[in-house]
């Protein structure tokens, strides 16, 4: 009878004891059937990929690491859908996402090209989504941009595609505007779609100073067909865009529950957008920090009075306060035409 | 039911009963004592093996599940166990594997009382969220997820939002279909003073018997009882099957979990099977968690005899069913 392994130590010492190829064999069998013999892994409440992410990340082996990553690599390169189960295709995928598995780079952009594993799940997850994870987390090249670009009209896999579209390339922020109106389509078709997540990381990124700039580029992409669901997606995440009569679009920036928030006032060209105010020539911009306003945050008549010396001095923004003291009187006004009673329900 | 019962149905379907061998296997040879009653630790078999099968036993005593149900149950476990007998095989690895290969003997155990249940809670990490469940997750490359509070109260504030509207957030499931839970009354009544930390995080996944979260940020996810399926009383088919799991039989027809440093009775525990995110859920932080010290082989073999000594309590012919039948 085989030796019972039966402690996270021991079992991680048999582990790191393996060789590349009886690795293989023992991540390949544990993956497919949930079969960890010599070791006893019961697992009764988490992932197959989770349990071996672990093991990862408890050894301090470097070679061992290796070996890992090697074997997960040379799985998924010998998986094929009709000899291997979706569930292990999908904790593959996953552990080489997770762990960026580079030898498994081109087996994935090589999964996601024929597009064949669309809507095939395992462990509960489409696998193709998952492969799309894996493409979005490393520096994608053409043809995984290719990827990105041909599946982002298909609402199934939209979110992920217009994250990769932006991440991490030159000129990516102003690139997503393009395919703004591809994914929002998408929402339309299907308000399950969650693209909200894949947005909030777009504008959190890009910051509100970014945002700004991108604004009017992003107002004529959209234009009178997809604003209004621009506008009811970001409301959901914690931006709030609020057409205004002079001042042209006031904006209540919270993406992060526990950040500083601002008001922005963005002057739009487009006259003849259906949201348009008048142009407005001067800049203005009118930001207020909410530290301590926490209950009556949402009241504006309790709010605006904190447009104080000691708050801007908090801030260390003593020297713009002039400039903007100056727009206090618009600001103030702004601020209450903005309490329209649709807004104050959303908020 | 009787054991002798369990034998003979599976002998009677197939011929050989590989479950009752198995059992042998697990509680081992007993050493001379021809005056004494039994005691499970005058048996040499491994310790966590003589747990293991002690929770079948008391499957079978307990009636948890009906017993036609349960027996053919057991008649898909003896079938588990034959395919899985090689020279290689162990008493523990013989039965691994089961529940994912027998999806449908999951979730069969009663229902619990529910009654003054408002909230009910579970505990995962950031990861088990972010990498399969959560349907928002699935738009974070794999790589980039990091587990703090701060991402976490993002993606509380992210789905909060949102909840209400429609949206399927996606699934509430584990490795298998099926997702476990207690009482959020019993986890903020011993744990909430403590601060969001460490120590907490450990704590709370100790009481639950979370032996399998090592590492990552641990995240309770609260959501009302009205809304989850119907809630079951745990079997030894739902864990796994794992030692750290106890097969109870509780008033209240809730499950108890196992502290994993103590291996005594902890938080009321039950399954419901898959489903879709509640629509109304918190997710509070806990903290980031570190390795479990885990039990030595005298704590199992201390738990061995707590399991041998409540299930004669509860059921005292058990005694002369093993010995008739191993």
């Amino acid at each position: 009878m085989g030796e019972i392994i039966f402690d996270f130590k021991d079992e991680l010492a048999w582990l790191e004891n393996q060789s590349l190829d009886e690795l293989q064999g023992w991540l390949g069998q544990f993956l497919e059937t949930g079969d960890s013999e010599p070791l006893f892994i019961s697992s009764k409440d988490i992932y197959r990929s989770q349990i071996i992410y672990q093991y990862h990340r408890g050894s301090d082996d470097p070679e061992f690491k290796k070996r890992l990553k090697q074997a997960i690599a040379n799985l998924l390169i010998d998986w094929r859908l009709d000899v291997g189960s979706l569930e292990q295709a999908v904790e593959l995928v996953t552990l080489v996402g997770r762990l960026r598995v580079t030898k498994a780079f081109g087996r994935v952009l090589a999964m996601a090209k024929g597009g064949t594993l669309k809507g095939k799940i395992g462990a509960g997850v489409d696998l193709h989504y998952q492969i799309l994870r894996v493409l979005a987390g490393f520096q994608l090249d053409f043809d995984a941009r290719a990827i990105a670009r041909r599946d982002i009209s298909d609402p199934r896999y939209a979110a992920i595609c217009f994250y990769a579209v932006w991440q991490r390339k030159k000129g990516g922020y102003k690139k997503a505007v393009d395919f703004m109106p591809r994914l929002l389509e998408c929402f339309q078709i299907d308000p399950t779609v969650n693209i909200h997540y894949s947005l909030r990381e777009y504008l959190s990124s890009l910051g509100i100073d970014n945002f700004r700039n991108l604004f009017n580029l992003i107002l004529g992409k959209l234009g009178d067909d997809f604003f209004p669901t621009f506008r009811q997606v970001l409301r959901d995440i914690g931006v709030y865009i609020q057409p205004h009569s002079r001042y042209g679009f006031i904006i209540y920036w919270s993406l992060d529950p526990q950040r500083t928030t601002a008001w922005e006032v963005i002057p739009s060209p487009y006259a003849n957008f259906e949201y348009s105010p008048p142009n407005i020539d001067q800049e203005k911009r009118i930001p207020l920090f909410r530290d301590e306003i926490e209950e009556d945050f949402f009241n504006p008549s309790e709010y605006i009075p904190t447009f104080s010396k000691e708050l801007f001095e908090r801030h260390g923004l003593e020297a713009n306060r002039e400039r903007m003291i100056s727009h206090e009187e618009e600001g103030n006004a702004a601020l209450r035409e903005l309490w329209s009673p649709e807004f104050s329900k959303a908020a | 039911m009787q054991l002798a019962d369990v034998f003979s149905f599976i002998k009677q379907k197939k011929g050989t009963c590989y479950l009752k061998a198995w059992m042998s296997k697990c509680i081992g040879k007993r050493s001379y004592n021809p005056a004494g009653k039994i005691d499970i630790r005058d048996f040499d078999g491994h310790p966590v093996a003589k747990a293991l099968c002690l929770n079948v036993i008391r499957e079978v005593k307990f009636e948890n599940i009906p017993p036609d149900r349960l027996k053919e149950i057991l008649f898909d476990l003896d079938n588990h166990i034959e395919a899985k007998t090689t020279p290689l095989s162990n008493a523990l690895t013989q039965v691994q594997g089961f529940s994912s290969g027998h999806k449908h003997d999951l979730c069969q155990g009663q229902e619990p009382i529910t009654e003054d249940i408002v909230d009910l809670s579970r505990v995962m990490t950031y990861d088990q969220i972010m990498t399969h469940g959560l349907k928002d997750g699935q738009s974070i490359p794999l790589n980039e997820l990091v587990n703090t509070s701060q991402t976490i109260a993002i993606l509380a504030q992210l789905l909060n939002n949102r909840r209400g509207k429609g949206h399927t957030l996606g699934k509430f499931r584990t490795s298998l279909p099926l997702y476990w839970c207690s009482k959020n009354s019993e986890i903020s009544g011993k744990f909430d003073k403590l601060p969001i930390g460490t120590d907490k995080a450990n704590k709370v996944r100790d009481a639950l018997g979370l032996f399998n979260m090592k590492y990552g940020y641990a995240v309770e996810v609260l959501f009302p009882l009205v809304e989850a399926p119907k809630l079951r009383t745990p079997t030894f088919f739902d864990a796994g099957p794992s030692p750290y799991f106890c097969t109870t039989k509780e008033p209240d027809k809730w499950g108890r979990t196992r502290d994993l440093r103590t291996l005594q009775k902890a938080l009321s525990e039950a399954v419901h099977e898959e489903s879709d995110w509640p629509s109304q859920f918190r997710l509070e932080p806990l903290g980031e968690i570190s390795p479990p010290n885990e039990p030595s082989l005298s704590d199992w073999e201390q738990l061995g005899q707590e399991l041998w000594v409540e299930l004669l309590k509860l059921s005292p012919s058990v005694e002369n069913e093993i010995v008739d039948c191993l």
